[in-house]
């Protein structure tokens, strides 16, 4: 085929999918940098006024301490999903007694709603609620609280829920990807005298980088924009502002205190930080997750 | 020694997995259980098992809390949204892996960059617009947007199982003068039916499970979604829980039966793209 019938037959069959971006994705990002600048009377931009929503980030205290918040989660969550997982899917590899049963019962939390889960933790959590009794059963009666409803240990809270379901996520794409080692590496090392620390150490974890590379950055992505359905059907941001992550402090800005500016602001400055962490990402992995 | 240790990391791994496939099941028999006590039972005990099985909570949450007409809702924007992506996708799709059209590379670059924008980014003008364009609260207008939202996943799948057709079919079909469009829909399409399917069910599932933009454009009781209802609810009128569990297992049981049938090409798509 010539060139130009090619540019003409792609630009149609482009064109539906091009209308629905260009509605969902490129007029909503460019009316965002503009909101992002502008003065606001309750929901309609008034005047451009220049950098003053992004003077207000520096200025309002709960920004910071709500970023903190979200690089806490990620900080905590993402580290302890890919070790856990890691050893996990190792021993899944490795045919550890019952792996069979573990498979199917790990992919159960994959398929279930973040809000559903979300409600039956809330439950999980009360006072009367089955941790607590869980932890009376093993003798650590004396943590007993309301764990959401406490300043110190909702954040904390969130966080184990939320490992909780990555662990069964990230095991289950870590043992897929296991699966096309080469078993003969592993038997070699036995041989060699390796135990399993070294086996994790030496085959596991370099046979797994691609995939927990990918995964990291997924996650990083996920928790710095998008704990909003944990956040909303387990705590509403509180006790306080206890829970209250970026993305849930953009939420209630934009629909609860009809504060659009800041919230336009800080909309634009994650959407860019999380675009260049996307781009380096692509850049440093050459695609090869694009063939 | 050594085989000491290694005895000892077996015990303390076999826990960890004992303790997690526990609480997974324990979810399960919690929710289930549950929803099938009258509010005293629950009182007296909330984990034991039901007396008998009771229906109430579940005529009680679909009647009075509308939770039938939220599974209505929810049923017609997953279908609604996982049949356009599926359309609009192949044709993209098509375009990019058979076509191959020039700037490619660099369409298929931005469209990856958009998989990962900001869903807050993009709610505070979506809304704004909306509602100036009198739309919030409409179901069809809902299916666009999340059509929209989840067409540069969709495109991005479908390349990679549209890729893996051999160009020598295409190839063969051309000289015997098929259209493009006979192509895709007759030769492309067909060998890649797993693609297809899982790509529907995934966007099927992003839709059945997000809150966040249900929550903003549907606000009405005869347009929420299911978790919509269930995310409003949360935390507050503690002695319903019986009903609230009920809503959870019928907001869960589609999701469980239809990814039952999926299971074994499910890991292949996860790891393609951002499930979530």
């Amino acid at each position: 085929m010539k060139k130009t019938e090619i540019i003409r037959k792609s630009s149609y069959f482009l064109l539906p999918s091009l209308l629905l971006m260009v509605f969902v994705y490129a007029i909503p990002l460019l009316t965002l940098l503009y909101y992002s600048f502008a003065s606001w009377r309750a929901i309609t931009p008034t005047c451009p006024i220049g950098l003053h929503n992004y003077t207000q980030i520096f200025l309002n205290s709960e920004v910071s301490r709500s970023f903190a918040r979200s690089f806490l989660i990620v900080g905590i969550t993402v580290p302890a999903s890919v070790i856990i997982s890691v050893i996990l899917a190792h021993f899944l590899y490795q045919r550890i007694p019952g792996w069979q049963f573990y498979i199917v019962v790990l992919f159960i939390p994959i398929i279930l709603p973040i809000a559903v889960i979300g409600v039956v933790f809330t439950h999980f959590f009360t006072t009367q609620g089955p941790f607590n009794l869980f932890l009376k059963l093993i003798g650590l009666g004396a943590f007993t609280r309301n764990w959401l409803a406490d300043l110190k240990t909702a954040i904390y809270t969130l966080i184990g829920t939320a490992i909780w379901w990555e662990i069964s996520f990230a095991t289950m794409i870590f043992y897929a990807r296991m699966m096309a080692i080469n078993p003969s590496l592993y038997e070699a090392a036995v041989v060699d005298g390796a135990n399993e620390t070294h086996l994790i150490r030496y085959i596991t974890l370099p046979q797994l980088r691609g995939v927990i590379q990918f995964y990291v950055v997924l996650a990083i992505i996920y928790f710095l924009n998008q704990t909003f359905t944990y956040v909303f059907v387990m705590t509403g941001g509180g006790p306080g502002y206890a829970t209250t992550t970026v993305d849930y402090f953009i939420y209630l800005n934009a629909f609860k205190y009809m504060k659009l500016g800041i919230a336009s602001a800080l909309a634009v400055s994650i959407t860019l930080g999380l675009l260049l962490l996307v781009h380096v990402y692509l850049s440093i992995s050459k695609e090869e997750e694009m063939e | 020694m050594r085989t000491r240790k290694f005895f000892l990391s077996r015990v303390i791994i076999q826990l960890l997995f004992i303790t997690l496939a526990f609480s997974i099941i324990f979810m399960f028999y919690y929710m289930v259980t549950n929803s099938f006590k009258s509010k005293l039972e629950f009182a007296q005990s909330q984990y034991s098992l039901f007396s008998r099985v009771n229906i109430d909570n579940y005529v009680k949450a679909w009647f009075y809390d509308g939770i039938g007409v939220a599974l209505w809702n929810t049923l017609i924007l997953s279908t609604g949204t996982a049949a356009i992506t599926l359309l609009v996708g192949s044709l993209a799709a098509y375009a990019l892996s058979v076509l191959k059209f020039k700037r490619n590379r660099i369409f298929l670059r931005c469209v990856v960059a958009l998989m990962y924008v900001a869903p807050m980014g993009l709610i505070i003008p979506l809304f704004i617009w909306m509602g100036r364009l009198n739309l919030v609260d409409n179901l069809y207008m809902m299916i666009l947007i999340y059509s929209g939202l989840y067409t540069p996943f969709s495109i991005f799948m479908l390349r990679t199982y549209f890729s893996a057709v051999s160009s020598n079919i295409i190839d063969a079909c051309r000289i015997d003068g098929c259209s493009d469009l006979r192509i895709l829909f007759e030769m492309v399409i067909p060998l890649s039916k797993a693609g297809l399917l899982l790509l529907g069910v995934f966007n099927f599932y992003y839709v059945w499970s997000n809150l966040l933009f249900s929550l903003i454009f549907l606000r009405s009781p005869e347009n929420i979604t299911l978790m919509v209802a269930i995310g409003q609810y949360s935390g507050r009128y503690v002695s319903e829980v019986p009903t609230r569990m009920a809503t959870l297992v019928v907001a869960t049981t589609p999701l469980v039966i239809m990814f039952f049938f999926v299971r074994k090409h499910f890991v292949r798509g996860a790891t393609m793209g951002s499930f979530r």
